[in-house]
C-alpha cells in the first residue's frame, strides 16, 4: 500500500519517433507509506519536484514504469477520482483555486465532488481544526493572504485524504502564519497519523519537521533517507544544489572562527544554543 | 527543464535570416494587404493559380520549413472541406457524374441498425470515432445503390456539377493562398515588431482623435499575457481536478459548476495581474498620453522601398486592368 514508484519515467513531451525525449523525471524508484510519514522533497528549481507530486495523485501519468497508488496501478483507463480523494494535493498558492461565494461552500466543494455524506458538516469540522471557524460565512475574496491559504488547505483536508501533499505551502506567509501552518501539519501527522509530503526550499523546515528527506536533482532522486544523514554530508550545496539549515550555517561559522570542536549538526535553535554553550564551556576549562 | 505549457508562445515567429525577415514590418504589413486585395480581384483560374505559385516562391525564399505553413493550413481544413462541399453540390450546371439512390424499407432498416450499432459501440471502440462515422455514411449511401429490393420509399439522385467543381477549385486555391500569405507575415515578423509596425502605420489616426499608442499598448499587453493566462488556466484545472472535478465527464449541471470553478479563479487572477501590472508600469513612469520613444526604431531602407514600389506597381496594374474590363 501507499505510493510505489518503480522505474517510472516521465516527460512533458509526447513521445514521437525519431525524436530524443527530454525526460523530466528519470528512473524514479520510491516507496511512500500510507501512514505516519513526514517527507520533505527538496531540490533546485526545475529539478522535477512539482512533477513528482503531480504523479502521486495521478494528475500526470507516467510515460513508462509502474506506478501504484494505494494498491491501484495507474494506467490510462484507471478511474482516478477515488485516488484523488485519498491523496490530497495542495498546489503552490492554493488560494487561487477558491471560487465559491462563501468559505464554507468552498471548503465543502471537494467533499461534495467526492461524494462525502454530509460535506458541510465535514467542512465545519475541518474549519474548527484549522481555526478558521469564524470565517465560514464570509466571502473568500475579503480574506487576507494567510487566511486564504488556510481556507484552501482546508478545502483539500475536508476530503479526508490519507496522504496530504503540499507544494511549497509556506511561501509568502509571515513567520507566525508559517509556524502555525507547519505545527498543524505536524499535528495531522502525529494525531491523525496521516502521511504528509511537503515540497520546500526552506532547509529550516526540513530540519525541524521532516522525518525523511527526498532530494531531486535534474529529474532523478539523488538522496532518500533521514535528515541527519543528509546534513552530515559534506558539500551539500555543490552536490545537490541545497543550502544548510541556518543553525548549521551558524555553528559552522562559529567552528571556523573560534577554531573549537563543535558538533554542527544541530537543527533547532535550542539545540544549537546548548551546543555553543557546551563547546565554549569546554574551551574555557582548558 | 522544459515544460510544454511554457513553450506555448503566442505568435508563430520562426527565425531565419531571409530577406523577408529583414524587411521593415510596415513594408510587410502593407505588402500583405495589397497582395491579398489583388488575390481577390483576380477571377481567372490560371491567374489565381499563378498567384499561388508566386506565394510558393516567396515561401521558399523565406527559408522557413514548409511544415510550419502546413500547420496553419491544417487548422483551416474543416473550413475548406465545408466550402468544397457546398460549392460542389449546390452549384447547378453541366452534370459531370450523377449518383442515383433508392431508399427502400430494407436498406433503411439496415442503416438504422448500423447507426444503433455505431452508437452502442461508443464504450468499446473509443478511438477513430470520426472515421468510423464517415465509413458509416459512405456505407449507407452505397447500400442505397446496391440493395434495391423491398418497398421503395424514395428515389433521388445527387449530381456532381462541372461548374461547382470549378468554382470550388478556385475558392480553395484562393483561401490557401490567403492563409499562406498571412502566415508568411506572422512567421517572418515578431509579434512585437508587427505591433510597432501597426502603430506607426496608424499614427495619422491621432489627428482624428484616436489614441494609437494606447491601443497598441493594449494589444501588446494582451498578446504578452495570453501564454501566461493559458499556464494559469492549466494550473487551476489541475488544482480543481485534485478537488475531485473531472473535466472530461459529468452531467450538464456538473459541467456548469466545472466551468465556474475555472472561470472565477481566472477572473480573479486576471484582475490581480492587471492591477499589479498597472502599478508596475506607473512606477516606471508610464503616462498613457505622453509622447514615447520606442526601443525598436523602424528605419526604411532601400529594399523596403523597392519591395513596396514593386508591389504597388503590380497592384495598380491589376486594378487598371480590372477597371478596363479585361477578363482577369
Amino acid at each position: 500500500m501507499g505510493i510505489n514508484f518503480s522505474k517510472v519515467n516521465f516527460s512533458y513531451q509526447t513521445p514521437k519517433k525519431k525524436r530524443a525525449i527530454i525526460y523530466n523525471l528519470l528512473d524514479i524508484n520510491l516507496n511512500i507509506g500510507e501512514k505516519d510519514e513526514f517527507i520533505a522533497i527538496v531540490g533546485h528549481t526545475g529539478s522535477g519536484k512539482s512533477t513528482l507530486v503531480q504523479l502521486m495523485n495521478a494528475l500526470l501519468l507516467p510515460l513508462d514504469g509502474k506506478l501504484e497508488i494505494l494498491g491501484t496501478e495507474i494506467k490510462k483507463k484507471t478511474i482516478l477520482k477515488p485516488i484523488r480523494k485519498r491523496v490530497g494535493l495542495v498546489f503552490q498558492f492554493p488560494e487561487y483555486q477558491i471560487f465559491e461565494e462563501t468559505v464554507l461552500k468552498d471548503i465543502a466543494f471537494g467533499p461534495k465532488n467526492f461524494g462525502v455524506v454530509s460535506p458541510e458538516a465535514r467542512a465545519r469540522e475541518v474549519a474548527e481544526m484549522m481555526d478558521i471557524a469564524d470565517l465560514l460565512e464570509r466571502s473568500p475574496f475579503t480574506l487576507s493572504g494567510g487566511q486564504l491559504r488556510k481556507v484552501a488547505i482546508s478545502g483539500i483536508l475536508a476530503s479526508d485524504p490519507d496522504i496530504l501533499i503540499l507544494d511549497e505551502p509556506t511561501v509568502g506567509l509571515d513567520p507566525f502564519a508559517k509556524a502555525e501552518l507547519l505545527g498543524l501539519l505536524e499535528k495531522l501527522n502525529k494525531e491523525y497519523r496521516k502521511t504528509i509530503i511537503i515540497i520546500t526550499h526552506d532547509m529550516g523546515v526540513v530540519s525541524n519537521y521532516a522525518k525523511r528527506v527526498i532530494v531531486l536533482k535534474e529529474g532523478s532522486i539523488v538522496y532518500d533517507g533521514d535528515k541527519k544523514g543528509l546534513f552530515e554530508k559534506e558539500d551539500l550545496l555543490k552536490k545537490y544544489d541545497l543550502d544548510y539549515p541556518e543553525t548549521v550555517e551558524l555553528l559552522k561559522a562559529v567552528k571556523e572562527h573560534f577554531k573549537i570542536d563543535i558538533d554542527v549538526n544541530k537543527h533547532s535553535i535550542g539545540e544549537a544554543y546548548q551546543e555553543i554553550i557546551r563547546a565554549f564551556g569546554e574551551k574555557d576549562e582548558h | 527543464m522544459r515544460r510544454m505549457n511554457t513553450n506555448l508562445v503566442f505568435g508563430q515567429y520562426y527565425h531565419t535570416d531571409s530577406w523577408l525577415h529583414r524587411l521593415d514590418p510596415r513594408t510587410k504589413l502593407l505588402g500583405t494587404i495589397f497582395l491579398i486585395i489583388t488575390l481577390f480581384l483576380l477571377e481567372n483560374t490560371l491567374l489565381i493559380a499563378s498567384a499561388f505559385f508566386g506565394t510558393l516562391i516567396l515561401i521558399l525564399s523565406s527559408k522557413i520549413p514548409i511544415s510550419k505553413f502546413l500547420r496553419s493550413l491544417k487548422m483551416m481544413t474543416t473550413l475548406l472541406l465545408i466550402t468544397v462541399f457546398f460549392q460542389v453540390f449546390f452549384n447547378r450546371g453541366n452534370v459531370l457524374v450523377e449518383f442515383k439512390f433508392t431508399l427502400t424499407v430494407i436498406n433503411l432498416l439496415i442503416i438504422i441498425f448500423l447507426l444503433v450499432l455505431f452508437l452502442l459501440s461508443r464504450k468499446v471502440i473509443i478511438r477513430h470515432r470520426f472515421f468510423l462515422f464517415l465509413l458509416l455514411v459512405i456505407v449507407s449511401f452505397y447500400l442505397q445503390t446496391i440493395v434495391t429490393s423491398g418497398k421503395v420509399l424514395a428515389n433521388y439522385s445527387v449530381g456532381l456539377y462541372e461548374d461547382g467543381l470549378y468554382l470550388a477549385l478556385k475558392i480553395v486555391i484562393r483561401i490557401i493562398t490567403l492563409i499562406l500569405l498571412s502566415s508568411l507575415l506572422t512567421l517572418t515578423t515578431k509579434p512585437a515588431d508587427l505591433n510597432t509596425g501597426m502603430e506607426r502605420l496608424a499614427k495619422p489616426l491621432k489627428h482624428i482623435g484616436i489614441k494609437v499608442s494606447i491601443l497598441s499598448m493594449m494589444i501588446s499587453i494582451a498578446l504578452r499575457f495570453i501564454p501566461t493566462l493559458i499556464n494559469e488556466a492549466g494550473r487551476i484545472l489541475k488544482a480543481q481536478a485534485s478537488r475531485g472535478i473531472d473535466f472530461k465527464e459529468g452531467k450538464f449541471t456538473e459541467k456548469i459548476t466545472q466551468i465556474i470553478s475555472l472561470l472565477v479563479p481566472m477572473f480573479v487572477i486576471s484582475y490581480r495581474r492587471a492591477y499589479e501590472l498597472a502599478d508596475a508600469m506607473e512606477a516606471r513612469g508610464y503616462i498613457p498620453d505622453a509622447e514615447r520613444t520606442s526601443i525598436s526604431l523602424l528605419k526604411y531602407k532601400a529594399r523596403d522601398f523597392l519591395t513596396l514600389v514593386f508591389i504597388l506597381i503590380f497592384f495598380s496594374t491589376i486594378v487598371v486592368l480590372k477597371v478596363m474590363d479585361y477578363a482577369i
